[in-house]
């Protein structure tokens, strides 16, 4: 048995069934290797849940997983209590919006026509609601710091740049709280690994935001955001809750305080560090020692 | 509404109704047509497209030049044909483009196209008759006779028919019994990348065969197919017989023996090769002795003192054979 | 988008108009006038028949032929997230290529049963079976468990591409000298056969994927995307790529089945429209249809009128109209972009 199990269990999530996103035993098996293996993992609403692991550690394929995308051959993924296979495409888009790590996309649209296609769920041909749509991808833009890229051409972007018009895009796709505040999903795929330093915390620090439902646009949303990073002082910082994969399990799960002990951390990444307590504010900060 | 054109015939427009339903108002148009194209009623038709060129030909014999109002691709014989307006390829005709030239009658052999352009024309009121064409010398007279026949002129027909029949006996007569028969090979667009062979069923089989020659490839191919060079050096022939187009474009003789397996036949051995005017070789048309002349000289089963009486029996058409040799 | 309707609207009428034999504009239009059930008036009856039956089925199977080229060629570039992707890619031309050439070679021989049941409309039948039979083999190859990527569509196209190129050439080698001409002529596309049967059986194939591919729109945008980020925005992938496939194949089949080869179109309409209009395919789509309609009429109407009474094959002047706009555009934007 792993360690980390002892601090928390992982099944052990912070809301009642219905109002998570949540892996029960999942397990995913290609080409005769193990991807992952009895993951139980369960994110709530109004938290930031960060996933953490080694390159290969199945962090992707757990979050195609949640998000759909991958069927497990183990186990299953419920989405506000009902299996993932069960909802429709079209239903499910307006429940949970992911931000890939890359997209393929090469064409040339304008950053706001991108933000755009988050509504594409949402389609009504009328239009009023293609004016709405409209309104809203320019304010998804300007949430994720992109405003001033509307009219630029996404093909002309840095890297940064198509990051947070993608993050523009999945904001957009849930913009509005569904009827009856019906729990949301926010599925971010390392969207932090072309931005420079301040578009790192502006990004996360939004997120958190929109989870914790403060900031300029208050909406009255249930919202629940996984993020999987490398940094692990980020995820110290913005992380409501924090996991490990190691080998396709779950190694463990808690506050960022409870997982990110040193011995924990060497663990899951072969690293010594040292946890020192970050000098401004409540979370631990971890240095890397030299090897 | 009028509908006293004999030329109209009531099963094609019923089938085309059935098919079509606007065909019918469309005819109704078009009967309203016919009158104004076939003005001259039974008179023989005084507009003439040829879209072949033994048929432009066959024409030009009968003496009806002057009734020519275009031609195709491939009428290339007598040169005046080049005053004349060009439909095009004839497997690629345009409907419109031939109804621009007014015809009344429009000459066509099995290989002309497309068939629904074929049938615009139909439609558009104009005479279009298809001339059977089979390389036997009883093809070309019913070739020239059907010719004749849609431009009343028998007895020019019989006049020319008679001619190709007396060439061909002298040339025959002057050959005498050539026990021994040349093997011959034609190659048609040799060294083009789509080397052709002649088989049977083509004009330069029959003519081959008619200058006391035998084609190597009668037997084995049908029409003209791509030939291996190792199956040029199998049929052994002891001529070669190209186009002078052909010949001249290869770079001359000693470009075409540079092919080790066409050097290496009797005919390579020998350096014997017949170079003939392709349009006058193929065509297959009035100059037929002409053609089977000029062959037997190059074969050597006729001497070349022969050929001026077989030259002189054909009318004016066949003395301005532009051949070299 | 206005602009696009009366450019096909005006290219429309000169194509009714004019043409290698001469009709008063007068005649023109009372001839259309008489058709839309207005009193005619005198016209000289063959100027009404070249007219009813021969230029105006000719445009309307340009304009159809054209739009639907385009529109597939569109359709295919955003399925396949590459501007420089065409129908071809599915193997549709190919296969059409080889029932043609089939057809034209060995009609008279080894499928002389064939031919002597179909008549006349054995190539396009063939054709037009031979493009669709092709692009279902080309999906059923790339599909495994239900699942199709647009990565290995575009392999298994490759591959059934090539061997129909083996085919069609081992047909071209066996090919007679006037077989090799018919073949030649058919891969370089001709509206001559535009009569009203052919128009009609055209427009029947034509018209579904030219009206239901414009409201694949949004789906085409979110596919741009990537397979997985459209699966998250709620397409159904797979079944979506079915449809878009199945409709450019049946656009293109047609096409190809009543004109013939005709390139370029498919491939540079809807480039050309991305350059001046931006990747939208709600633009897009009913944008090339338009342009491709116009485009092939203009081509058309070259075709027709520069060497009468010849007539060029059409794919020569669809790559010599479409070919020195496209490269004037692609200049200028290169310019703008960079």
């Amino acid at each position: 048995m792993i360690s980390g199990r002892q601090i928390q269990p992982a099944a052990t999530g912070p809301a009642s069934v219905t109002n998570t996103l949540r892996a029960v035993g999942i397990g995913v098996q290609r080409g005769g290797r193990s991807l992952l293996a009895e993951v139980d993992l369960a994110l709530g609403t109004g938290e930031v849940l960060v996933l953490l692991g080694a390159n290969g550690a199945g962090k992707s394929t757990l979050m195609k997983c949640l998000a759909g995308e991958l069927g497990a051959d183990q186990g299953q993924v419920l989405l506000n209590g009902r299996e993932l296979h069960r909802w429709r495409a079209l239903e499910l888009a307006r429940r949970r919006a992911v931000l890939p790590q890359a997209s393929p996309l090469s064409f040339p649209f304008t950053a706001l026509e991108v933000a755009r296609m988050g509504r594409i769920p949402h389609g009504g041909a009328r239009a009023s609601s293609e004016a709405d749509d409209l309104t809203i991808a320019a304010e998804a833009l300007a949430a994720a710091e992109a405003e001033h890229l509307a009219e630029r051409r996404y093909t002309t972007l840095s890297g940064g740049e198509r990051q947070r018009v993608h993050l523009a895009r999945v904001l957009a796709q849930l913009w509005e709280p569904l009827p009856g505040d019906e729990p949301q999903w926010l599925l971010l795929d390392e969207p932090t690994a072309s931005l420079d330093l301040a578009h790192q915390h502006g990004v996360l620090a939004l997120v958190r935001r929109w989870a914790h439902r403060l900031g300029r646009r208050p909406v009255a949303r249930r919202l629940g955001v996984l993020v999987v990073l490398h940094d692990l002082n980020l995820a110290a910082q913005y992380g409501d809750r924090v996991a490990i994969l190691k080998q396709g399990r779950l190694l463990a799960s808690g506050t960022p305080a409870e997982v990110l002990q040193p011995e924990q951390i060497q663990t899951a990444f072969g690293l010594p560090v040292r946890v020192i307590p970050h000098p401004d504010s409540e979370c631990p900060l971890i240095i890397p020692r030299s090897m | 509404m009028k509908n006293d054109l004999p030329r109209n015939d009531p099963s094609y427009r019923a089938r085309l109704t059935r098919t079509f339903p606007l065909v019918d108002t469309l005819l109704a148009v078009l009967l309203a047509v016919g009158p104004a194209t076939l003005a001259f009623g039974d008179e023989t038709p005084q507009r003439i497209v040829s879209v072949d060129g033994a048929l432009t030909e066959i024409v030009y014999a009968l003496d009806g030049a002057d009734r020519l109002a275009g031609v195709d691709t491939s009428s290339l014989y007598p040169p005046d044909t080049e005053d004349l307006p060009k439909v095009g390829y004839k497997r690629a005709l345009s409907a419109e483009g031939l109804l621009s030239l007014t015809p009344d009658l429009v000459l066509v052999t099995d290989d002309a196209g497309p068939p629904e352009v074929l049938e615009q024309i139909r439609l558009a009121g104009v005479q279009t008759r298809m001339i059977p064409d089979a390389p036997t010398v009883e093809g070309l007279h019913a070739k020239i006779d059907a010719v004749a026949d849609l431009l009343g002129a028998t007895e020019a027909a019989a006049e020319v028919n008679e001619g190709i029949d007396q060439a061909l006996a002298e040339v025959a007569a002057a050959m005498g019994d050539h026990a021994d028969r040349p093997r011959v090979l034609f190659l048609l667009h040799k060294g083009s990348g789509n080397d052709m062979a002649a088989g049977r069923n083509t004009a330069a089989d029959t003519v081959i065969r008619l200058a006391g020659g035998e084609n190597v490839l009668h037997d084995a191919i049908d029409g003209y197919k791509p030939l291996s060079t190792e199956a040029a050096l199998a049929a052994a022939p002891e001529v070669i017989l190209l186009t002078e187009r052909n010949f001249d474009s290869l770079g001359g003789l000693d470009a075409l023996l540079a092919d080790p397996a066409l050097a290496n036949t009797p005919a390579g051995r020998d350096q014997r090769v017949v170079v003939m005017d392709g349009p006058l070789l193929l065509a297959f048309g009035p100059r037929l002795g002409d053609a089977v002349a000029e062959l037997a000289r190059g074969l050597g089963t006729l001497p070349p003192v022969a050929v001026d009486t077989a030259e002189a029996d054909l009318d004016g058409t066949a003395g301005r054979t532009g051949s070299a040799d | 988008m206005l602009a696009l309707v009366s450019l096909v609207l005006i290219v429309a009428l000169l194509s009714i108009a004019i043409g290698p034999v001469t009709i008063p504009p007068a005649d023109v239009l009372r001839a259309l006038g008489g058709l839309a059930g207005l009193p005619a008036g005198e016209i000289a009856p063959q100027h009404e028949a070249v007219i009813l039956s021969i230029r105006l089925p000719r445009t309307v199977l340009g304009l159809l032929v054209g739009a639907g080229l385009a529109v597939a060629g569109a359709a295919m570039q955003g399925l396949f997230r590459n501007p420089l992707a065409d129908p071809s890619l599915i193997g549709v031309s190919a296969g059409a290529a080889l029932a043609a050439v089939s057809v034209i070679v060995l009609g008279a021989s080894g499928l002389a049963g064939v031919t002597a049941f179909l008549g006349p409309f054995s190539l396009p039948i063939a054709a037009f079976a031979g493009g669709l039979v092709t692009t279902l083999l080309v999906y059923r190859l790339a599909s495994s468990e239900g699942r199709t990527s647009v990565t290995t569509l575009l392999l298994a196209g490759i591959a059934i591409n090539a061997l129909c190129g083996a085919g069609t050439g081992l047909l071209t080698y066996l090919a007679d000298d006037q077989q090799l001409r018919t073949l030649t002529f058919w891969s370089m596309g001709s509206l001559g056969g535009a009569t009203w049967p052919a128009v009609g059986s055209a427009a029947l194939m034509i018209a579904l994927p030219l009206l239901a591919l414009p409201l694949l729109a949004r789906t085409l945008n979110a596919l741009l995307l990537g397979e997985a980020e459209a699966g998250h925005l709620g397409i159904a992938v797979q079944q979506m790529q079915r449809i878009i496939v199945a409709l450019a194949a049946l656009a293109v089949g047609a096409a190809v089945a009543v004109s013939g080869i005709i390139g370029f179109v498919g491939l540079v309409v809807p480039h050309l429209l991305r350059l001046a209009l931006g990747p939208d395919h709600g633009f897009l789509l009913p944008g090339s249809a338009l342009l491709g309609g116009a485009l092939l009429l203009l081509a058309d109407l070259l075709a027709r009128t520069l060497v009468t009474p010849a007539e060029l094959p059409i794919g020569i002047l669809t790559a010599l109209l479409g070919g020195p706009f496209f490269l004037a555009l692609l200049l200028r934007w290169r310019r703008t972009a960079l």
